[in-house]
């Protein structure tokens, strides 16, 4: 069995990133913006029975994306949720400071 | 019957030689590769499912025990949680990377059941790292599939070889691999698939 995993919340991801599974400082940092953004496109695949008989249902696949950041030294990020997190958050701070 | 083939020593002679390429056979399939026939969704649209015809990968068995396997790479694995089975789904993340965390896919008694609020693979706020020496599954069918969204990350002496292409049907024959899967972001919507 694998052992227990812990969630990181979106605001966690960043800090998270710069320590290594066996939990020391990752030497040099990563800052996660500058890695390059990359997409993976997996599915979310159903029947669709046609209401005309006699015709063979369709495979109906719906695109799902996700986006990695693909670092320096091999460290691949899934960032599909934190890109729109961090969007909003520098949005939301360009507000308050104006 | 032949008189060769009354010699009991002439089927010894069959038997042995059999049994040699039998065992040449197996040698290459598990330790260098082979062509192998899949069966399940959870790969839908990459790898087809058919009714009747059952679709056929290339498979590198040098890559055995998840040696050079990179996110984005499909690879077989020896189940973790069904003895004596084996998977075949993508990789998301090697050792150390970063997931997202994404509800898992439809179960049996769910097959009749409507999607109305996102229930099935959809996306978490949450990610999660993947421990050493394991790495993280998912089949490309996400809504079918059942994956380390359900068992967890996979151990990576686990992993029986990497799926280089999709071979039978021809009309779905394609190379597969992080290298060609994983691409620039496109700025404009990703189609839906349609397969018959």
């Amino acid at each position: 069995m694998p052992p227990p995993l812990p969630l990181y919340t979106l605001d966690a991801l960043e800090p998270q990133v710069n320590v290594l599974p066996n939990g020391k400082a990752r030497k040099p940092a990563i800052k996660l913006s500058d890695c390059t953004l990359k997409e993976l496109v997996q599915y979310k695949c159903n029947l669709s029975i046609s209401e005309t008989k006699g015709q063979a249902p369709i495979i109906l696949c719906e695109p799902f994306v996700r986006l990695l950041r693909q670092c320096e030294g091999g460290l691949s990020v899934e960032t599909t949720a934190w890109e729109g997190w961090k969007a909003q958050q520098e949005g939301g701070t360009r507000n308050t400071s104006q | 019957m032949a008189p060769r083939l009354a010699n009991p020593h002439e089927w010894s002679r069959i038997a042995f030689n059999l049994s040699k390429v039998a065992l040449v056979v197996h040698i290459f399939q598990r330790y260098i590769g082979g062509i192998s026939p899949t069966a399940g969704m959870s790969m839908v649209p990459t790898i087809p499912v058919h009714y009747h015809k059952r679709p056929y990968i290339l498979y590198s068995s040098l890559h055995r025990r998840g040696r050079g396997v990179k996110v984005g790479d499909v690879i077989t694995y020896k189940s973790p949680v069904v003895a004596s089975s084996q998977g075949c789904k993508r990789i998301v993340g090697m050792p150390g990377d970063f997931v997202s965390v994404v509800t898992p896919g439809r179960r049996d008694e769910d097959i009749e059941a409507v999607d109305v609020d996102g229930r099935w693979a959809s996306l978490g706020q949450q990610v999660v790292q993947v421990p050493e020496g394991h790495c993280w599954v998912a089949g490309d069918n996400l809504e079918w599939s059942r994956d380390s969204r359900l068992f967890g990350p996979v151990p990576l002496g686990l992993v029986t070889g990497k799926v280089l292409a999709v071979m039978l049907p021809l009309s779905d024959a394609k190379w597969l691999g992080g290298e060609l899967d994983v691409k620039d972001v496109q700025e404009k919507e990703h189609e839906w698939v349609i397969k018959r």
